[in-house]
This record gives C-alpha cells, sequence and structure tokens, in this order.
C-alpha cells in the first residue's frame, strides 16, 4: 500500500506564511455549494455520533477471540527483598508470568528503570510481582490472591518526600546575582508551599490487550502514546520494531494518566501472552486504578524573595517533588516546575534547586500541567502575599512585574512574542467584577462568605528543551487515494480532547476541500508514522502544523484520481534558542497564556469551598475549533480548581493512598461546578498551523491558584497547602482565634 | 436461572444468577457496550439505564430485580427523536468529549426531561449529578441540556 | 422451592424462613457486599411495602419506599424529604430504600439522625407477629440491628416534627458524597419556652449520637435564656461524640463542626 514518497518533504525557508493568514474551511451548505468560513467556527465533531449512540467501543467493548483476563499479584509490602514466587496450582486455561519471563525487565519510560514486574526488591505496596490471567476474571484474581509472596530484609517505608535524603534528581537553574540581589533587598519575604496528590480520574480505567500474531507482538488499549508503548515493548522483548504493532482503541479521558502507565500494562500482559499464546487483557477495576496508577506529584515548595523599593529583585526557589518508588517521567515533571518557577514575572536574579524525592509510594507521573500547576499555585500565592505585606494591590504588583518582549525566561531563553498578559488581565477582571467584588465582599459576617482571586500563567507548549528536534523528530503523512480521500497518518491519540476533529479540519481547510472527503483513524503503528506522543500540549502546534504543510503540499501537486502520499518532518521554528545541557536557551517552542479567575463561597460553619463562578482569558493562538478549545477550557479549569478545593488524596504509614473509591477522592459533580465564562485572546502564531498553538495543559495551570486566593480572600487567611480541604482551614482558623 | 424482562422493547430471557449486576448482563449475555464500568459503586454513572422509564445504576441493579421491568440501555434510546434533539444539542454545544460518560448522560438528561420538559439550570445540575465527567467542567453539558428542552419542545 | 418474587408481606415472611434468605429492597448496598450463598427475596413487588399514608400524629411510610418517593411526597415531613435529597444522586434514590438505610445500620447512614431526632418507630414483622421499636433501638451497632432472622423491617412511623429544625450534611461535595458528619436537629416551643428539643448526628459515633442530658439543659429555657445554657448544651454533647479518623475527614474536624453546627442551630433557636 505503501508507495514511494511522491511529494518531497519541503525544505526550511518555506515554513514561514502557512501559520499566519486567516484560516478558512469548506462547509457544504444546504443546496450542496460550499461556504467559505472561518476555521474555528464549530463543526460536529467527528466521532459525535458514535459516542452518543452508545457505539464507541473502548477496549473493554472490544471481543478479541479467546481472550484471557488478567490479574496481577502485588506486593503487600512497601520496602522488602523479594524472596519468592508461589503460585497455587493453576487450573486449565490459566497461565501466569513474573520476572522471570522478560527478556529484559525494564519498562523503558524516560529512562529504564522500573521493572515490568517486581524483581530484587519490592519498593512500594501494591507493586506488581506477577501476573495471572484465565477465562475468568474472578477466578484469575482468587489464584493471584492465593499466591504467596516471600519477603525478606523489610526497612520502614519513607513516606514523606520532605524527610529523605534520597532525591533521584538533583538540578540547579539560575540567573543574574541573586546574592547581591538579598544584600541590597529592604526586606526578604520566605514562604512554603504544598500541593497533594491528583489523581487524574478519566472515566475510562486502564485496560491494555496484548497477543501475538503473525510473529508481531501487539497490544491495543486506552492509551496517549501509541510509540511510547511500541518502544517500551520492542526494548522489554528485545525485538526490531517491524515485530512490534501498537493500536490506540478509543480512550475514555487520560489527562497524562496515560502517557506512561500503558507502557507498563503492556509489558506485563505481553509477558503473559507470549507464554500462553493468547490474547491477555489486564483491565483495572477502579479502586486498583486509583490506588495504583501515576498521579500528580505533591510538591514542597520554597520560595523566598528580595524586595526593593516595591520590586521583586531576586527569587529563590526550592522544589521538591514526591516522585515515589520510580523515576517514571519525573526528571521532565521537575524541570517543567522549575521553568515555571518565576511565573509569568520578569525576574532578573533567580536561583532555583529542583529534586525528585524517592518515596515508597506508587510512581507518580503526568498529570496536564506536569509540573507547572505546582510551581504556578506557589509564585502566583507568593506574589499576591508579597502585595498584601507591602499594602499594595495586587493586580498593580503582578502587572508592574510582568515578562516583556525579549525579557529573560527562567533559563535565559527570551519570550519572543510579546506576552499578552496586560490585556488578558484586564479584561479577566472585567468581566469577572473582580474589584467590585473585591469591595463587596470586604467586612461580610453570616455563615456563608464569597471571596475571588486571580492568576496568571503560561505553559510552555511542546517538550522541554530541544527535545523536539533531538528526541522526538515528529513525521507525519497524508495519503490520497484513487478516489481522492484523504488520510490523515499521525499517532496523534484522540482521548475526548478532539484531535481527530482538529486534524481533519486542519488538513481540509488547507486542502480546500470540505471535511467530509478526509478521514483520520485512530493510530496503529503499523500504518502511522512516529508524530510523537499526544503530551506537552504538543499535537496541534507541532504534529498539527506538519498535517497543515504536508497538506498544502499536497493541494500544490494535487493530481485528481491518483495515490499521492507525503511526507513531512519536524524543524525548529527560527526564532528558537537551542537549550544547552544546564538548562539556558528556550525551554519551549512557544508560550501560551492564561488568566483566571475564580469566586467562591466558603460555609464558615464546615469551611467547606465551593467554587460560584470561574472566567477564563486564554491566548492559544488562534484555535481550530472554538467549541473545542472552550471545552478544554472549561473542562481543565474545573480541574484546577477542585485540585485546590476539594481533591483530598493521602497515603498512609505504609505509603498506600487512602482515598481508595470514586466515593473517597471528590471530583466535582454537576451540582459542584461553578459558572464559567471563557474568552479567548486570538492572537495567531506564526509557526502554528492556521496560527493555532497549544491548549490541553494550558487550561489546568491556573485554576488552583487562583480558588486558593479566593478562599483567602473569604476568610482573611493564607493558604499555604493545596487542597484547602475544610480540615485544614478549620484548623488554620482555629489557630487565629476562631475570629470568623 | 431465567429472569425475562422487556430490553430496549424486545422480550429477552436473561440466563445470569439473579445477584449478577445487571451491567454485566447486558455487556455480556447481550452484547450491549453502551453502558460502562466507571466505578462499580453507583459513583459515575457511566452504566446508567432506564429501569421501567427511572434512571439507574446498572452496577447496583442485580439482575433478579429486573423480572417483568422494562430496561432502556442507549442502544434502546439512540434513533428516537428525544435521542435525536439531545445528540443534536450536545453536539452543538461540544457536551461530549472522551465520551465515556456519554450514554449515562443522555439517559440521565432523558430522565430528568421526562420529568421535568422545562429545568432550570439548577435542576439540570441536580439531575446530572450523579453522571461523573472529568472532561467538560459541566457547563456545556448543562447548556447542551437546556438547548434540547428549547429546541425539542413537545418531545418531553 | 423458595418463593423470591413475594407479593405481600406474608410472603416475604414466608420465604425469609430458608436459611440464606436475605430481603433485598434497592439492592444498592446489597449489591457491594452480597456474598455466593445469599438467597435474595425481592421485595419490589409488594406494594404495601412502598405506601406512604398519613396516620395520627405522623405518617407511615413503607420500608420499600425509595429516597426519590420521599423526596417528592408532600405528606412526608420536610425534614425526612431534605435528609432523602441529600443521598447519592438521582440514580441511587430511584433504587435505594428508608428500609435499606435503616436495616444496614450505616453510622453515615443519612436518613437516621432525622429518625432519631424525630423519634420514629420502626414496624418490624416475622414469623411470630409484628412489634415496634424506637429507631434508637432497633439499630444496635454499625451493620448490626435488632431484627431476629425471618423478621422484616415493613413500615417507619415519623410523628410530626413541628417547630424550628434544620438537617445539615457535611460531605466532600454537593451530591454522591458519604457524609463526613451529619445533623438533625428540632426545637418546638410552648408558650414560650423550649417544650421539646433533640439534636442526633451521623457519621460521628458506632451508631447515631445523641445526648439526652444535653438535650434536658434546654428544656423550659424562654428563647432569650437559650444563648446563655448554650455553652453547657454543647460541652454535654461534645462528651458524646465520639468521631474517629479515616480517609473522608479527621476526628478533630468532625466534632468541632459538629458543635458549629448546634451551635448555630441554637443562636437561630434564640433569634
Amino acid at each position: 500500500m505503501l508507495a514511494a514518497v511522491l511529494i518531497e518533504s519541503g525544505g526550511k525557508g518555506e515554513r514561514c506564511g502557512m501559520g499566519i493568514g486567516a484560516g478558512r474551511q469548506r462547509v457544504i451548505n444546504g443546496e450542496g455549494g460550499m461556504d467559505v468560513r472561518p476555521i474555528y467556527e464549530p463543526v460536529t465533531r467527528i466521532d459525535l455520533q458514535q459516542k452518543t449512540a452508545g457505539e464507541a467501543k473502548y477496549e473493554a467493548d472490544v471481543p478479541r477471540e479467546g481472550v484471557l483476563h488478567a490479574v496481577l499479584v502485588r506486593a503487600q509490602k512497601a520496602n522488602a527483598a523479594l524472596c519468592g514466587v508461589e503460585y497455587p496450582p493453576l487450573p486449565d486455561g490459566y497461565f501466569a508470568a513474573d520476572a522471570r519471563d522478560m527478556p529484559v525487565n525494564r519498562v523503558h519510560i524516560t529512562d529504564d528503570t522500573m521493572p515490568a514486574f517486581a524483581q530484587e526488591r519490592v519498593y512500594y505496596v501494591g507493586e506488581p510481582v506477577a501476573i495471572i490471567a484465565g477465562p475468568d476474571a474472578a477466578v484469575a484474581a482468587e489464584l493471584a490472591r492465593r499466591t504467596a509472596v516471600r519477603y525478606g530484609d523489610e526497612r520502614p517505608a519513607v513516606t514523606d518526600a520532605r524527610a529523605t535524603q534520597e532525591f533521584f534528581h538533583d538540578f540547579h537553574i539560575g540567573k543574574g546575582d541573586p546574592d547581591a540581589a538579598f544584600a541590597a533587598a529592604d526586606f526578604v519575604m520566605e514562604e512554603e508551599f504544598a500541593t497533594g496528590l491528583q489523581e487524574q480520574m478519566y472515566l475510562e480505567p486502564q485496560v491494555m490487550t496484548a497477543w501475538v500474531e503473525d510473529g508481531v507482538l501487539c497490544a491495543a488499549g486506552s492509551l496517549q502514546c501509541p510509540y511510547y508503548v511500541h518502544e517500551a515493548l520492542r526494548k522489554a522483548f528485545a525485538l526490531d520494531g517491524a515485530h512490534v504493532r501498537v493500536c490506540q482503541t478509543m480512550t475514555g479521558g487520560a489527562f497524562g494518566g496515560k502517557e506512561d502507565f500503558p507502557s507498563i500494562l503492556a509489558c506485563q500482559a505481553a509477558a503473559l501472552a507470549r507464554k500462553c499464546h493468547k490474547p491477555v487483557r489486564l483491565a483495572f477495576e477502579r479502586g486498583e486504578d486509583i490506588r495504583f496508577t501515576t498521579k500528580r506529584h505533591p510538591s514542597y515548595i520554597r520560595l523566598r524573595s528580595a524586595v526593593k523599593a516595591g520590586r521583586v529583585t531576586a527569587l529563590e526557589a526550592d522544589i521538591i517533588l514526591d516522585a515515589g518508588a520510580y523515576t517514571s517521567l519525573s526528571m521532565v515533571v521537575l524541570q517543567r516546575s522549575m521553568f515555571c518557577c518565576t511565573g509569568v514575572y520578569n525576574i532578573e536574579n533567580l536561583r532555583c534547586r529542583g529534586r525528585t524525592a524517592r518515596t515508597n509510594t506508587p510512581p507518580n507521573g503526568a498529570f496536564r500541567g506536569f509540573g507547572g500547576p505546582q510551581s504556578f499555585y506557589a509564585i502566583e500565592s507568593h506574589m499576591s502575599h508579597l502585595a498584601k505585606r507591602l499594602g499594595v494591590e495586587e493586580a498593580a504588583f503582578k502587572r508592574a512585574h510582568f515578562a516583556r518582549r525579549g525579557d529573560g525566561t527562567a533559563t535565559g531563553g527570551e519570550y519572543f512574542e510579546p506576552p499578552p498578559c496586560e490585556a488578558m488581565l484586564a479584561r479577566a477582571l472585567e468581566i469577572s467584577g473582580y474589584a467590585q467584588k473585591r469591595k463587596a465582599f470586604s467586612g461580610q459576617t453570616g455563615r456563608m462568605r464569597r471571596g475571588i482571586g486571580f492568576s496568571v500563567f503560561f505553559h510552555g507548549c511542546g517538550f522541554t528543551g530541544n527535545g523536539e528536534r533531538d528526541f522526538i523528530k515528529s513525521v507525519v503523512r497524508l495519503e490520497k487515494d484513487e478516489e481522492d480521500r484523504v488520510h490523515v497518518r499521525t499517532a496523534n491519540t484522540e482521548m475526548g480532547q478532539g484531535v481527530l476533529t482538529a486534524f481533519c479540519k486542519i488538513a481540509a481547510s488547507a486542502l480546500e476541500i470540505p471535511l467530509e472527503q478526509v478521514d483520520y483513524e485512530l493510530p496503529d503503528t503499523a500504518l502511522c508514522p512516529n508524530s510523537g506522543p499526544t503530551v506537552a500540549s504538543r499535537s496541534v502546534l507541532i504534529p498539527g502544523q506538519l498535517v497543515a504543510r504536508a497538506a498544502r503540499r499536497l493541494k500544490e501537486n494535487w493530481q485528481s484520481g491518483v495515490y499521492q502520499l507525503v511526507e513531512e518532518h519536524y524543524q525548529d521554528p527560527p526564532h528558537r534558542k537551542p537549550f544547552s545541557d544546564d538548562f539556558v536557551g528556550d525551554a519551549y517552542i512557544a508560550y501560551s497564556w492564561g488568566v483566571n479567575v475564580v469566586e467562591v463561597e466558603v460555609d464558615t460553619l464546615t469551611m467547606q469551598a465551593r467554587p460560584v463562578a470561574a472566567w477564563g482569558v486564554f491566548d492559544c493562538g488562534t484555535p481550530i475549533d472554538r467549541t473545542i478549545l472552550r471545552g478544554q477550557a472549561e473542562g481543565g479549569m474545573l480541574q484546577a480548581i477542585a485540585q485546590a478545593l476539594c481533591e483530598v488524596m493521602d497515603v498512609d504509614a505504609q505509603g498506600c493512598v487512602r482515598q481508595q473509591a470514586m466515593s473517597d477522592y471528590m471530583i466535582p459533580t454537576s451540582a459542584d461546578a461553578p459558572q464559567m465564562q471563557v474568552e479567548f485572546y486570538e492572537d495567531p502564531y506564526y509557526d502554528g498551523p492556521f496560527g493555532a498553538r497549544g491548549a490541553g495543559e494550558l487550561m489546568t495551570v491556573g485554576g488552583a491558584p487562583a480558588a486558593a486566593l479566593a478562599v483567602e480572600n473569604a476568610l482573611g487567611i493564607a493558604v499555604h497547602q493545596i487542597p484547602a480541604s475544610p480540615e485544614q482551614l478549620l484548623a488554620e482558623v482555629k489557630r487565629h482565634g476562631n475570629a470568623l | 436461572m431465567e429472569t425475562r424482562f422487556n430490553l430496549n422493547g424486545k422480550d429477552v430471557v436473561c440466563h445470569q444468577d439473579p445477584s449478577v449486576r445487571l451491567l454485566d448482563a447486558l455487556r455480556g449475555e447481550f452484547g450491549l457496550t453502551g453502558p460502562k464500568c466507571g466505578c462499580g459503586e453507583g459513583e459515575c454513572g457511566a452504566c446508567a439505564v432506564l429501569l421501567d422509564g427511572k434512571l439507574v445504576t446498572s452496577c447496583l441493579v442485580p439482575v433478579g430485580r429486573c423480572r417483568g421491568a422494562k430496561i432502556v440501555t442507549i442502544e434502546g434510546f439512540a434513533g428516537t427523536p428525544r435521542h435525536k434533539a439531545l445528540s443534536d444539542a450536545f453536539d452543538a454545544c461540544g457536551a461530549v468529549q472522551c465520551g465515556f460518560c456519554t450514554p449515562g448522560m443522555l439517559l440521565a438528561a432523558e430522565a430528568l426531561l421526562s420529568r421535568t420538559p422545562h429545568p432550570t439550570p439548577e435542576q439540570i445540575r441536580e439531575g446530572l449529578s450523579g453522571n461523573l465527567c472529568r472532561c467538560t467542567g459541566y457547563a456545556m453539558i448543562i447548556d447542551a441540556v437546556r438547548m434540547a428542552a428549547e429546541k425539542g419542545a413537545g418531545l418531553w | 422451592m423458595v418463593n423470591q418474587y413475594p407479593r405481600t408481606i406474608a410472603e416475604a415472611i414466608e420465604a425469609l424462613r430458608e436459611p440464606h434468605a436475605v430481603p433485598v429492597a434497592g439492592a444498592t448496598d446489597w449489591m457491594l457486599r452480597h456474598s455466593a450463598q445469599d438467597v435474595p427475596i425481592f421485595l419490589y413487588g409488594i406494594e404495601s411495602l412502598a405506601r406512604i399514608q398519613e396516620a395520627e400524629g405522623g405518617v407511615r411510610i413503607g420500608a420499600a419506599c425509595t429516597h426519590a418517593q420521599l423526596m417528592d411526597d408532600p405528606r412526608v415531613p420536610q425534614m425526612l424529604r431534605e435528609a432523602c435529597a441529600g443521598i447519592a444522586a438521582p440514580a441511587v434514590r430511584n433504587l435505594a430504600t428508608l428500609g435499606g438505610n435503616l436495616c444496614n445500620a450505616s453510622p453515615a447512614g443519612d436518613t437516621l439522625p432525622v429518625l432519631y431526632a424525630a423519634d420514629a418507630r420502626a414496624r418490624l414483622e416475622g414469623p411470630d407477629g409484628a412489634r415496634e421499636l424506637p429507631i434508637s433501638e432497633m439499630i444496635l451497632g454499625p451493620r448490626r440491628t435488632a431484627l431476629k432472622k425471618g423478621e422484616l423491617l415493613t413500615e417507619v412511623f415519623l410523628p410530626r416534627c413541628d417547630g424550628l429544625w434544620r438537617v445539615e450534611k457535611v460531605g466532600g461535595r454537593r451530591a454522591q458524597a458519604i457524609s463526613k458528619c451529619s445533623m438533625a436537629a428540632w426545637i418546638r416551643m410552648r408558650d414560650g419556652r423550649v417544650e421539646r428539643f433533640r439534636a442526633a448526628f451521623g457519621a460521628v459515633g458506632a451508631t447515631v449520637v445523641e445526648c439526652r442530658e444535653g438535650e434536658a439543659l434546654l428544656l423550659g429555657a424562654a428563647k432569650e435564656e437559650i444563648p446563655a445554657r448554650a455553652a453547657a448544651v454543647l460541652e454535654a454533647f461534645a462528651s458524646a461524640i465520639a468521631p474517629i479518623d479515616d480517609q473522608r475527614s479527621t476526628a478533630e474536624y468532625r466534632r468541632d463542626v459538629c458543635l458549629r453546627l448546634l451551635g448555630d442551630f441554637l443562636r437561630e433557636a434564640a433569634a
């Protein structure tokens, strides 16, 4: 099927001009003619019908012939030597596998340190030790329960990241001369902030099926990154790329939770599938998913700033992230936390240290925002507290520190485009009625008290540093068949965020053909090139731009009735300063910006804070689809607000998550969600498809600080820890003499 | 053990033990995978179906409880004018993202509108409060239900 | 062969003679914790168990009435309707029943504080006839009741509760929340003095927590005397409330909040 590349890939210098200029889509009208409309006007999602009709097939809905249902045997100890595994007699049709069945017992994530199955030691309660599968999941579960795991050399569990000296990573960044600035300061203010575990709580639990077909190791499941799974399987089973195939099945939400984790599941299921020559499905129940999958890293951030003549002249930041028992993605999450530590502000002198602490808890990983929300919570709160201490108005204080075009980033890179913070903040404060509300909320009595807070933030789009250029090297392909239908081939996955529709829209608009003429199937590594993972707010910006370029090239060379294929490869945008190994340069290719305002109501008897309303003004360049973008914005904002107010998760002395069910871990219901109003600041980005930039994660970065500051406003106390649970707030209020 | 009930308009016989979850019988014996298992404890609403016109979480309904009942799943609801009105409104308002909550959400909307054809936003929030959605932040779903109620006037 | 689908209470009682028979109404709790040997006796076909009737001094509620049904019925006292509205979400309220809430005897059962505060009575029917018990005597501990093997809870009598009352549910969110703690409180004045005062707290002890001594401290008080007596009342309740730390909240928070809610209710009563 794949003929030679008919159309040569584009070279440098032809990129500019593609991004700028108004995108137009062709829409078939009622009379059978075509209307031309701006690209951002909403279309019907391509997956709408199948989803509303209940016909969309998620992995657990797909019948796979002879599939065996698998259950993991998990460690009962948090930190002990693994001395042996003894299985009960396995009935006919039941099979088990463990570390001994792995050619290379490592799951490749950012490094190769996590085993698929524990081998010499176990490092957290629940660590997978073995897998058992058979026709009946309940029988498999019973066999798993009866499997005896022997331990030795038990050591105490480390569950507090602040109480350990074992760090996976210890990085430093800095610029200017912070010591001089601190020495010359009028005053120095130091604060510590803490954020808790946050669970992605995608509605569809983790599920993966693996099997061997014609000598090819196959895996299909709910996942974000087919080529991550592909590489993990290739390495763990010492196969060449052609002997591994990974397919995404319709994915019921991910939010980062299906970035790295599916690689682990695939290795475990594949180990058994290879052994028993049957498809093996590993599907987590909700409780198992909550307890043992990756979550947002708890953070402990100490900020110390030097203030001179009402300005912050230097910042010192010390960031500790709780990595859990293995590295997983912690290195990159930490880097993002560090690179965000100055927020949207121009602070010329900086010293930042970041560490990932090893604890005997399940490994933490990716969650939308990826280290950014922790740092922005800290810096936004800290800047507000500084304004309060100086007795100046928060918005004015923050505004005076906004980074401007040409200012340096935390890593000595440059804000290449003018940061739009000032205009966006003004707009957000206006539509929320911020000033009037601040006034109205002072001197409240009564049981229910309102408060309002705001945050200003960015999210760097795409892989950190030189990752896109040196590590991912995206490739996308367009194929046009003899019927002139165009097939978009990328590895980017639909998990609800709308990439399927967005890529088709980009291709159709660039080709100037109706959307109906473009197809996109969920990625299958046998058919799609590696356009990189669906993470890091990169899909529209990087592979999306390649789709646009490929489509334009196809249009230029269009021959009706002929099969044509176009491939495009990633190139750095011309403005980007390469990133050095010691973290100097442009940490991200481009930045998207946001301002959030959140209004809360606090019940002063129970100290339960509830979001009443939330406003968001976002700059993600030109939206590819305003409705899809609004969905990203509102959903992301609620996740972030809930992180600050209600999503409490902690671990016990053995490092086990205490909230083990959806009834214990509180994500908001429709009755808890605030009214929301979202606007887009649509400034086209020169190197994005039709002017678009990344959007997915930006939306979860600012909700938490805005909500926490709103709680402070309502109660007149400082919040240094989120979630600001009622338990914590009540303790704080009591500490202040209960003066409410 | 046999349990007879009406499923999506057809009389059926279910051969599961009466204590088996209706959800498992629907997905297994009847091949209806529209209802999803998101939690298994009645918290998420992804498995919601209508039992004699009332919204229920099928993970908490034993098959035995269905004797003589009328069960409607998303597959049975799809294709009706009410489903079309809701589906169109969910489209227009951007109320569908990952889709895992969507079947249950549509049935919750149907149950709500059947009782309250012109709900206030507060009534919509209350009516959907057992159907968790992690993608949208709910506002677009609430808009969609309101739009369906307006545009589909007379259907409920 | 046991009849798993009785049409009358008598048939149900007959069916419950089967050694492993378990009466099943809404099934929402049973589905999460049944054992393999359980023989469910489905009660949904018994019309009289789903009936609500006005009676002398109150209302008689069939044990298999669902929470959704109670919420919507104007004959049911508002206090109970409000408690029902705080339970889970519509899909669960369409299944779960008042009788189920009682027989599960969870310390966090959301209708229980109201039933305690209102001095509701449970009617139990069995092979040896019928008996009535105050709710507080029917519930013995977490998941333990006074029901004898073969006995069925058929009805709850809820006295009218006129006067000032308040129902509070403290949960992590506005729907689908298991209570961290809950309160039902009720004051009736007669000739300008407190004639009756009841307060009951959920999820802060093995069963619903009441405190007769604390309640007695308020009896006979005129409105303006309530503030002076409030501290002693709260102190009495403070020693009765015995919450625990768990994954949903802390003992300290639960105790504090119960007392804050009660204190606020007493302020309202004094106003």
